[in-house]
């Protein structure tokens, strides 16, 4: 009986898939969902409604739907519904609001910033080997669990996959001006001599880089370890080593390469967010080379017609290149139906049928089986994500954990970049509060 | 001077006077304008075709742009729109009537006193009640409901409404008052009988005003709406437009943003007096 | 000792007798008001000493546990940067930060208070002078002028603001087919972008014109034709008549636009995607207040924010009050 719905389910599965998707990956993702619909774990308990919530874009939120779907299929009394928040502010402030008021989504979208919010997350070690298959190397890479397990040795997080941060190019723009793309682990002076040759043959009002000097934490955060001293450590239970001299360095570097025209001028600049393909310089054909994360790269393309290409961050000083966690899911330790979350959470990291929707858009998969499952239908973008991953193996380090308090971090950093970009504060003035500031986030 | 050219300076005098009236009009709403038609041209040449009148015309865009998010549809978040509005709209009609009658019209101890308290509310900024609000209303367990944007309006929060319909009522003859009373009324039966009636006008310039900053309010419904299913039209344009200010979907946030005004403009154009009413008796802004 | 009780019961007596007389006679309107007084205490008078309270603690609605009252340390937190102090030790023995921003977000408001009030009722005056003369199609011409109002506090407009005054916006793209190149991108110019936001409330004029018409139109008609007997110019009868017999309701114009100006939030929070924009130069003191509150959790000192800005508003207003007496006039003139 079972059985039998079970296979009419599906039929309703193939024809929905059909209707809302490419014929080969509705195939690939019919077959991979017949395989695995018997190995997963049952669910015992009453009929239940998820809330789950994460940021992103319109076209990830619709492959998580898609998935979404897919589980309800497998788990007929779970109601999932998704709540995407858009981008990663948002995400949090509504998430922060919610937990205060105790009305939390079951299931969270995190990024490195989970141990900000350990207090509200359920330990999963007890839904190990239950509902969470995620035990054994074959169904899942154990090193993917390191990062997610707090100081108390309990698992608090699900990866959803591992990424890390690329420079994306424009071949179709650098091809037209006839210079040579850039090669892999070039050392900064490389990078940036390679930027002025770029200039001299682009055409008027395209920069070679995106500023990316403080728009973000990462890149600055890979440069200061690359000097040896590192924004935030686990040392000692959370430890800077950040110094006055390294901020300078760094925005010194971008300040000059504003000067000789290298990336664009300040108005341009701050036009776009650089939160996503849908506000970024690169995407627009202003700039042509952008850092981005690699799990990114996919959906930077789909909204481009220049093809893109990926190539490493620059090398030099001390190994500073993470391949890390890109994501997270947790549990609200206040969910009613943790049970039936934990199902989620193993269905969307282990099922190949998932797997075969979501691709790797939240980051390559941590379990073999769906690697596998997704490895035959690798795009040209995912080959390129694994090339960078071998031209950096010789200078790959743990991830460091984030500086506490990222989002206000990041505000912070934005206005210190504004201010040296526009003139208002020079390179020495920024460099002290950069470190009075970094010194404010880890004492609050 | 003769007459008749006296007229007919006046006549040219006039058409410029209406020319440029027109010409500045046309700058005041071209932006609206310009909205309205390019939620007609298709997604891609939103921005590249920079006229007014679309080359191409598509509704494309109220169809990608109804589907909203989350799976949620724009219907529902018009639906909620309208359900908050019209409860919004019952709860300060009944409470600030009731208010502005006691304090127009009955005489009890204190009422000097509680009146002057009420114009210096209509100057406070929500701001200096809004955490402890917060805090209170998380107490209760309220925030992700709608209660916090509904009970403040049972309890007259709205001073405006309470001072435009106490001197509304103060300007209502007292005769039939008076012959109410003496035909035995009781002072709640005139409020219901004589009052009520008599000021139509006021109320639906409270209800107005009502609806439009109710439809319109942002804070309150970033603040206190939690999930999508109880998202309203402006809480929902904004996440459809994202933090970043940018959509791909430029051609549906315009569409939406469209549709949302529309009731804002059904309810100006049949309900012209009452606005100007409102707006020139107490300043009540738009 | 009899005595003295005897005289308590009385004094009782009529106490209660009082009490009982005074609700006889105020139970009906105090019936009426009941709903008014309990937002009132509830949702006004204990949030507003409950806000501050919290002006004087550390209170973070996501660990309420650790709440500590703090002292002034949140104001000297606002102000310390004005007399160049970055840190100092509050009274919990919690050392902090002096607030960077804090002086910009007031400078912000300040000037969008003090720029767009003006310009706005000087607009609204001017279209409502221009709508005073007795033509046809009047109510259709006020209500073309009043949409942007009507629409202006939306999210929408919002929205379309920041789309139109981009570098690659609607108003460069115009302005380029007039022949301007290399325009700035207003909203992403530290020097510009305040100045949207200015144009923004300006062009939400409609109310402040329909309660000048509506002044304009108590003014007798008789004045003017005397006047013009007399000759005096039209520049002359606007200084000399108009001006003077409607300053009650540039007074009135004025204490609501203020009030509202230092409240705007909703046009700031969207353009600036939900940030002060670019140097801070659209961080207006309530979008501040909101990221400070619910961003940083620093709902303390978001308290101490909002009593700093009706002190603010409080005085102004009273200024402003003060100075009527000087140049507003509530008989006729001359």
């Amino acid at each position: 009986m079972r059985k039998i719905r079970s296979i009419t389910l599906m039929a309703l599965l193939t024809l929905l898939i059909a209707a809302y998707s490419l014929p080969t990956l509705a195939q690939t993702a019919t077959e991979a969902a017949t395989e695995t619909a018997a190995s997963l774990p049952a669910y015992t308990g009453a009929p239940a409604t998820l809330r789950f919530s994460w940021w992103g874009n319109d076209d990830r939120a619709k492959i998580t739907q898609q998935v979404i779907d897919l589980f309800e299929q497998s788990y007929p009394t779970i109601t999932v519904k998704g709540e995407p928040d858009g981008g990663t502010s948002d995400h949090f402030q509504i998430l922060d609001t919610q937990l205060a008021a105790s009305n939390a989504p079951d299931i969270i979208q995190f990024g490195g910033n989970w141990p900000d919010y350990q207090q509200y997350l359920e330990p999963l070690n007890s839904y190990l080997g239950k509902q969470l298959l995620i035990n054994t190397p074959e169904e899942f890479d154990q090193t993917a669990l390191i990062p997610a397990t707090a100081s108390d040795g309990n698992l608090y997080a699900v990866s959803l996959g591992t990424n890390t941060l690329v420079l994306a190019y424009d071949k179709t723009m650098i091809e037209a001006a006839g210079v040579d793309l850039p090669k892999d682990n070039m050392t900064w002076d490389e990078l940036i001599a390679y930027g002025k040759e770029l200039k001299a043959k682009l055409p008027d009002g395209v920069a070679p880089f995106v500023d990316n000097s403080t728009n973000q934490a990462n890149y600055l955060s890979y440069f200061y370890r690359q000097e040896g001293t590192p924004l935030w450590t686990s040392d000692d239970g959370g430890k800077s080593y950040a110094t006055v001299d390294t901020g300078k360095k760094w925005l010194q570097m971008w300040a000059d390469m504003r000067a000789d025209g290298l990336i664009p001028d300040a108005d341009t600049t701050y036009t776009y967010t650089e939160t996503g393909p849908d506000s970024s310089a690169l995407v627009a054909g202003k700039a042509a080379i952008d850092l981005v994360w690699s799990n990114q790269v996919a959906a930077y393309q789909a909204a481009m017609t220049d093809t893109l290409g990926m190539t490493t961050l620059p090398a030099g000083g001390k190994p500073a290149y993470a391949i890390q966690m890109s994501q997270y899911l947790g549990i609200n330790k206040a969910s009613q139906n943790k049970e039936a979350a934990a199902l989620f959470v193993n269905f969307f990291v282990t099922s190949p049928a998932a797997g075969a929707i979501l691709q790797t858009n939240r980051g390559v998969p941590s379990s073999p089986v769906v690697r596998q499952a997704i490895a035959d239908q690798a795009t040209p973008t995912d080959a390129l994500v694994y090339h960078v991953y071998d031209a950096v193996a010789d200078r790959t380090i743990p991830q460091d954990p984030n500086l506490p308090n990222d989002q206000e971090f990041v505000n912070g950093l934005n206005q210190i970049g504004q201010q040296v970009a526009y003139g208002q504060s020079s390179v020495d003035k920024a460099a002290q509060d950069l470190q009075a500031l970094i010194q404010q986030m880890e004492t609050k | 001077m003769g007459s008749v050219n006296n007229v007919k300076s006046t006549t040219v005098r006039h058409a410029f006077t209406h020319l440029f009236i027109i010409a500045l009009g046309v700058i005041m709403i071209y932006p609206v304008i310009w909205m309205i038609f390019s939620s007609f041209k298709p997604n891609n040449t939103i921005f590249s075709d920079p006229g007014l009148i679309p080359k191409a015309l598509t509704i494309d865009n109220y169809i990608t742009g109804w589907q909203g998010y989350a799976g949620t549809t724009f219907g529902t978040f018009f639906a909620n729109s309208l359900l908050i509005c019209t409860v919004a709209i019952v709860g300060n009609l009944i409470s600030c009537t009731m208010a502005a009658y006691a304090f127009a019209r009955l005489k009890f101890t204190g009422s000097g006193f509680w009146f002057a308290v009420m114009l210096l509310t209509l100057m406070l900024p929500a701001h200096v009640t809004l955490v402890p609000r917060y805090i209170l209303f998380n107490t209760f367990g309220w925030v992700g409901t709608y209660l916090p944007i509904l009970v403040p309006k049972f309890l007259a929060t709205d001073a405006f409404f309470v001072f435009l319909l106490v001197q509304f009522i103060r300007g209502l003859p007292t005769e039939v008052e008076e012959a109410a009373i003496i035909d035995g009324c009781s002072k709640v039966g005139v409020f219901l009988r004589v009052i009520i009636p008599l000021s139509v006008p006021a109320l639906v310039t409270t209800a107005l005003f009502t609806f439009l900053w109710t439809w319109d309010d942002f804070f309150n419904q970033l603040l206190y709406l939690t999930s999508p299913d109880t998202y309203t039209v402006s809480r929902a344009l904004r996440t459809f437009v994202g933090d970043a200010g940018a959509v791909a979907n430029w051609g549906g946030a315009l569409a939406m943003a469209t549709l949302s005004i529309v009731p804002a403009f059904i309810l100006f154009f049949t309900l012209q007096k009452y606005f100007v009413q409102g707006i020139s008796t107490t300043g009540l802004k738009g | 000792m009899a005595e003295s009780a005897y005289k308590t019961r009385l004094k009782n007596e009529s106490f209660t007798a009082g009490i009982s007389r005074f609700f006889r006679r105020n139970a009906v309107a105090y019936m009426f008001l009941a709903p008014w007084l309990i937002g009132l205490f509830v949702l006004t008078l204990y949030p507003m000493g409950y806000s501050l309270w919290l002006s004087f603690t550390n209170y973070d609605f996501t660990k309420p546990a650790n709440t500590q009252w703090i002292g002034l340390g949140n104001y000297e937190k606002m102000f310390g940067s004005m007399v160049g102090v970055s840190q100092f030790t509050a009274l919990n023995g919690q050392v902090m930060t002096t607030d960077p921003y804090y002086i910009q977000s007031l400078t912000v408001t300040l000037t969008y208070v003090f720029t767009s009030v003006p310009l706005k009722l000087i607009f609204a005056l001017a279209v409502a002078m221009l709508l005073k003369q007795k033509l046809r199609g009047v109510p259709f011409y006020r209500a073309i002028y009043y949409i942007p109002t009507l629409l202006g506090g939306s999210v929408a407009i919002a929205v379309l603001w920041r789309k139109l005054f981009e570098k690659d916006g609607l108003v460069n793209g115009i302005l380029g087919t007039l022949g301007f190149h290399n325009l700035p991108g207003w909203i992403t110019s530290p020097q510009y972008a305040l100045g949207t936001l200015v144009l923004l409330s300006v062009w939400q004029f409609g109310s402040s014109m329909i309660i000048f018409l509506a002044g304009l139109k108590q003014i007798p008609e008789e004045f003017y034709e005397a006047a013009s007997v007399d000759g005096a110019t039209p520049v002359r009868q606007f200084f000399s008549i108009t001006l003077p017999l409607l300053s009650p309701v540039i007074l009135f114009n004025l204490v609501i636009q203020i009030i509202g100006a230092f409240q705007a939030f909703t046009q700031a929070y969207i353009i600036g995607g939900g940030k002060g924009g670019v140097l801070n130069s659209t961080l207006f003191y309530t979008l501040y207040l909101y990221i400070q509150g619910w961003t940083y959790h620093e709902m303390g000192y978001a308290s101490a924010m909002a009593w700093i800005l009706l002190l603010i508003i409080g005085v102004i207003t009273a200024l402003v009050f003060r100075s009527s007496g000087l140049w507003v006039s509530y008989g006729v003139g001359e």
